[in-house]
């Protein structure tokens, strides 16, 4: 009559049971109040019955249940939340609507969520009218944010009243009631059972009498008044002797419990535990009992004891333990990670239990998982493929399986997830039950070996050497790229259709080396010719190997091979151009000679022996040193050091010959370096420059000797110069006196004497005058340059000054001086007017009788100098006197015919020369002269 | 000297004419000579030899030489330029005179160079010496019964 749903207990599969027991003692407490005396004491009873009827209930339906999950630990785990008959709410006041309805409330209201969620007002109109009062007190406590919890009648969707009990817990905002949330019980049972315990003494007597566990009034001291069959049966006594019985007598005192309980009670005034009782024979026994103090009719103390002997259920226990310690460790010790989430309002799904692979795993803490919302604990992206898979397999309620990927602190996981959605009796999903086979490890190998592959396509596919496989037949299996492009072919595909045989000149050729391959399984470094795809030959050089194909046993030849034409074209023109070298080497008129890094000879070519006069075979293997004299020897250490040092020079050394004479050549020697750029040897071109040398020497010595006579020449000339003038005027002095006395004498024995003494006179008179123009003339010739420093001079300026300095002499002539604007030079002024003087004094002085004298002047630029002319129409020069006339006293003509000293010319000679040009004359006898003189580069402006 | 010893003539070739003045008066005093030549310039001298060789023979102005004093240093044409054109004329003279080279000229190359000219016979410094005169004629004449003949 008892329905035990009430205890609303959520009891996991783990055995940790999470009892939500219906606080009940107002209940009792009101219940106590309403009825006096034996009723009073009757209900009392009736109460601590019930109370421990529930329990045993529970303890029973747990056993049962607990029994149960243990035939199904594996796939029945879902069903435990089946049982859950509470209806969980929560309710949007401000809205005033439902957030969230479970499935529980489907079971008590009779009325699908859906319903609830369409109607607001549903949960109002199924009250009880009688009961409504109950609503209003509970909702003015929970405007209050106190926590209510109240009994009252429903009408059931199938019109029978209901007794519910809700719990409701509000959330308050800022004084307002925003939200609240409850757990719906259906208690229609219990209040039934209640109300006829109420109903009939005879229904209690009955209850009493025929309860199977046993029931003891007693005494708070412990004396017993009255005991049920039931109690009689466990204690194996009558009424009559169990209420003779001492509690010490009734009770086992190895059992500490009791007197903890016994405070309890008196503390509380009931308690609920396990006790050992004894029994009279000695036998003891485990109970469960259930004991409340009350007041009897007359006030006074009684209790009341319910008890059952639970040695068999203890043994169950025992058995569960067993079991549920199996169930963890196979839970826990399983590979693959479990865990469970629960379905909650809004599509959010709770952790509730993983084992400990999910744990060690995942690297995460149980605290950090369990409890927690899924997104609290799987990242994305793999958290929103986990939901979708969630949603998937709540919709198809069917399991569901995926392969996902997720970071966790332990690392990257991947695993093979498979999910099950726990339905309850109506289909709903309350939970997931989900396995996790981590594939992390296996992922990691196929990817490496993935990788692995790549990495061989890789090498295969852009290796630059080609890359073949065949049968021995020929069958082309597989290529490269390389292999395609070395054979002429623009694919690799296009070489599967052809035969190997076809790449060679001969199919003997390939048989050839098939049975060589076959003999000796692997060929290195094997030279052959292919025939390109134009008919070309391919040289190349393969490696192969001959190996069984591991499927279906055949024999297939893998090779490698790079195409050696190019090099074997090098090989043959390297041949050709070392040929060429080598002719070169032996043909040069240069000696060659090279030395190893020990400086000792290594090479040598014919001209060099030739050359040193020793044989190669003599030459070979001596240091060059061996073939020097001193002076050879101390250049050749220097040169040797620098040679080390990786410098190139080119230099003189002389050799000695093997017949012991010298030669002198020049080197251009450079070192040789290998290709780490160190010095190995080195290498010298030799050619003979004896005979140079011998004339360098020569020209140095003529040179040497022209640098004496130069030095002696001027020497001579500064000597000259002085003698000269200080001839011409040491010389001035006697004839001053030999000329001063002539006159003296002249004056005064003229006439005096005879004829002859005054002709002799006279010759004296002109001789010593003569002489002492000369000597004044010797001493300008000697003059000349000797003084003036170089000036910028205007030609056309001079000649002005020297036309007016000769206006007497032209105007006596009626000479006609023309001339053309001239340059301007740099020169010595003085010296040029003098030059310009002497010659127009000539071009006067030497005209013809009867002919007005008539002189042009010009200069003209050539290149880099100026032509001045002086051209007159006088007597001319014989050619054969063109070169005299500009010595000095030098005459053409006696003094009776034309005055003078002879040194005009001879002046303009020097004057010239002094501007480093050149003085010469062109004439006609009778005709006219031209004098020319050039002023050359360095005396232009 | 007797007429026997005197010699034909003599010709100076001088372009100083205080020399010539010197030289005449000197060669008059030593009475060696039965002519005596004076020409201002190798040209003159050339001219001369020209003309007794070839048109002028018969003409008594024109005397052969038995002794020429060749002067070097003159205008328009010294004396070795004289001796190059004396020479061209030699060949076709029959009449071969004695040349000496009288000249103040002191330069030893002056009187190797003379030494190597065949047609020279001496090399004489000025002043000429009535004493030089009697060598001369001694050395280059000897002595003959109808006068001086070349040695």
């Amino acid at each position: 009559m008892f329905n035990t749903s009430f205890t609303g207990q959520v009891q996991t599969h783990f055995g940790n049971p999470a009892i939500i027991p219906p606080d009940l003692t107002a209940f009792f407490n009101a219940v106590s109040e309403s009825y006096n005396g034996y009723e009073e004491k009757i209900k009392t009873l009736e109460n601590a019955v019930l109370e421990g009827n529930k329990a045993l209930q529970a303890l029973n339906e747990r056993l049962l249940k607990e029994t149960a999950d243990l035939k199904n630990v594996h796939n029945e785990l879902s069903r435990i939340f089946n049982q859950v008959n509470e209806g969980f709410f929560s309710r949007d006041m401000i809205a005033d609507k439902y957030i969230h309805m479970s499935v529980g409330c489907e079971k008590t209201y009779g009325y699908s969520i859906d319903e609830f969620y369409n109607n607001n007002l549903l949960w109002l109109q199924v009250i009880h009218p009688d009961d409504l009062y109950v609503i209003e007190k509970e909702s003015e406590q929970l405007q209050q944010g106190v926590q209510t919890l109240s009994a009252y009648r429903i009408v059931h969707k199938d019109q029978s009243i209901r007794w519910i009990e809700v719990k409701a817990i509000p959330e308050v905002i800022g004084g307002r009631l925003v939200k609240v949330e409850g757990i719906v019980t259906d208690i229609t049972a219990r209040k039934v059972a209640e109300i006829l315990l109420l109903d009939s003494e005879a229904k209690y007597r009955s209850f009493f009498e025929n309860n199977l566990d046993g029931v003891l009034l007693s005494k708070p001291d412990g004396a017993i008044e009255e005991a049920n069959p039931a109690a009689c049966e466990i204690y194996r006594a009558t009424q009559e002797e169990i209420c003779s019985f001492t509690r010490e007598e009734l009770l086992n005192h190895g059992d500490h419990q009791l007197l903890a309980l016994l405070e309890e009670r008196n503390r509380v005034g009931k308690v609920k535990g396990e006790v050992n009782f004894k029994r009279r024979d000695g036998t003891t026994f485990a109970a469960e009992i259930a004991s409340s103090i009350f007041k009897d009719a007359n006030g006074k103390e009684r209790t009341c004891i319910i008890l059952r002997d639970i040695t068999n259920r203890k043994r169950a226990e025992a058995a569960l333990l067993m079991s549920e310690r199996k169930l963890d460790l196979i839970y826990n010790t399983v590979a693959d990670s479990i865990f469970m989430v629960n379905t909650e309002a809004g599509d959010r799904f709770r952790f509730v239990s993983v084992n400990s692979c999910f744990l060690k795993s995942t690297g995460l803490q149980r605290e950090n998982v369990i409890g927690k919302f899924i997104e609290e604990v799987i990242p994305s992206p793999s958290l929103e493929l986990a939901l979708d898979k969630y949603a998937l397999s709540i919709h198809l309620q069917q399991s569901v399986t995926w392969e996902e990927q997720t970071s966790y602190p332990s690392g990257i996981k991947i695993g093979i997830v498979t999910i099950n959605p726990v339905l309850d009796e109506n289909g709903n999903c309350i939970s997931i039950i989900g396995s996790v086979h981590d594939i992390t490890e296996r992922k990691k190998g196929e990817r490496r070996i993935a990788d692995s592959e790549r990495r061989y396509r890789a090498i295969f596919e852009q290796n630059l050497a080609g890359i073949i496989q065949t049968k021995p037949a020929g069958e082309v299996i597989t290529c490269n790229q390389a292999c395609a492009d070395m054979l002429g072919f623009t694919s690799p595909a296009e070489l599967l259709h052809c035969n190997a045989n076809d790449f060679y000149f001969s199919v003997s050729e390939r048989n050839k080396f098939i049975s060589l391959l076959k003999e000796q399984k692997k060929l290195y470094n094997y030279e052959g010719i292919l025939k390109h795809r134009t008919g070309k030959p391919l040289h190349i050089i393969e490696n192969i190997s001959l190996f069984e194909d591991p499927v279906t046993g055949e024999e297939i030849c893998d090779g490698m091979m790079i195409d050696i034409t190019e090099r074997k074209k090098a090989e043959s023109m390297l041949k050709e151009s070392e040929e060429r070298y080598r002719q070169i080497v032996e043909t040069t008129q240069e000696g060659i000679w090279m030395l190893n890094s020990d400086l000792l000879t290594v090479f040598v070519n014919k001209k060099l022996c030739e050359l040193i006069g020793y044989s190669a075979a003599e030459m070979l293997g001596k240091p060059a040193t061996f073939f020097m004299g001193e002076e050879g020897r101390k250049i050749a250490e220097v040169a040797l050091s620098r040679r080390r040092g990786g410098f190139s020079d080119n230099f003189d050394i002389p050799y000695t010959t093997k017949s012991g004479s010298t030669i002198w050549t020049n080197l251009s020697a450079s070192p040789i370096l290998n290709g780490e750029g160190e010095v190995t040897g080195a290498l010298a071109m030799v050619t003979d420059i004896t005979k140079r040398k011998m004339d360098q020497e020569l020209i140095r010595i003529s040179g040497e000797n022209l640098d004496l006579t130069n030095r002696e020449l001027k020497r001579k000339n500064t000597e000259l110069q002085q003698f000269a003038y200080v001839a011409s005027h040491d010389l001035q002095e006697p004839l001053r006196t030999m000329a001063s006395f002539v006159q003296l004498l002249k004056q005064q024995y003229e006439g005096k004497l005879d004829g002859k003494a005054d002709k002799y006179l006279n010759f004296i008179s002109d001789s010593s005058n003569r002489m002492k123009v000369l000597i004044n003339d010797l001493l300008d010739y000697s003059r000349i340059g000797s003084k003036n420093e170089m000036e910028i001079v205007d030609c056309n300026k001079i000649l002005q000054v020297v036309i007016a300095d000769l206006h007497t002499a032209i105007t006596d002539s009626s000479a006609e001086i023309n001339w053309k604007p001239l340059p301007v030079i740099k020169g010595y002024p003085t010296e040029i007017k003098q030059l310009f003087q002497n010659l127009v004094i000539n071009a006067i002085k030497f005209r013809k009788k009867a002919t007005i004298p008539r002189i042009n002047i010009s200069a003209e630029r050539n290149d880099d100098r100026w032509t001045f002319a002086f051209s007159d129409n006088g007597i001319g020069i014989d050619k054969s006197h063109s070169e005299r006339i500009f010595i000095i006293f030098q005459r053409l003509h006696t003094r009776s015919e034309y005055q003078g000293s002879g040194i005009g010319l001879s002046h303009c000679k020097k004057i010239v020369e002094l501007h480093h040009g050149k003085i010469w004359v062109d004439s006609v006898k009778g005709e006219g002269s031209t004098f020319y003189f050039t002023i050359p580069g360095k005396n232009i402006l | 000297m007797n007429e026997l010893e005197q010699l034909n003539c003599i010709m100076v070739i001088d372009d100083d004419e205080p020399t010539n003045f010197l030289n005449t008066m000197l060669i008059e005093d030593a009475n060696c000579t039965k002519h005596l030549r004076i020409v201002e310039s190798g040209l003159k001298a050339l001219d001369y030899f020209e003309n007794l060789l070839r048109k002028k023979k018969d003409i008594i102005a024109y005397i052969p030489p038995d002794l020429v004093f060749l002067d070097i240093n003159m205008p328009c044409m010294n004396g070795w330029e004289f001796l190059e054109e004396y020479r061209n004329l030699q060949n076709e003279q029959p009449h071969r005179p004695v040349i000496i080279m009288l000249t103040t000229s002191l330069d030893p190359e002056d009187r190797v160079k003379a030494a190597n000219i065949p047609e020279v016979a001496g090399f004489e410094n000025k002043p000429l010496t009535s004493e030089m005169i009697d060598r001369l004629i001694k050395t280059h004449f000897a002595p003959t019964g109808y006068g001086r003949s070349l040695q």
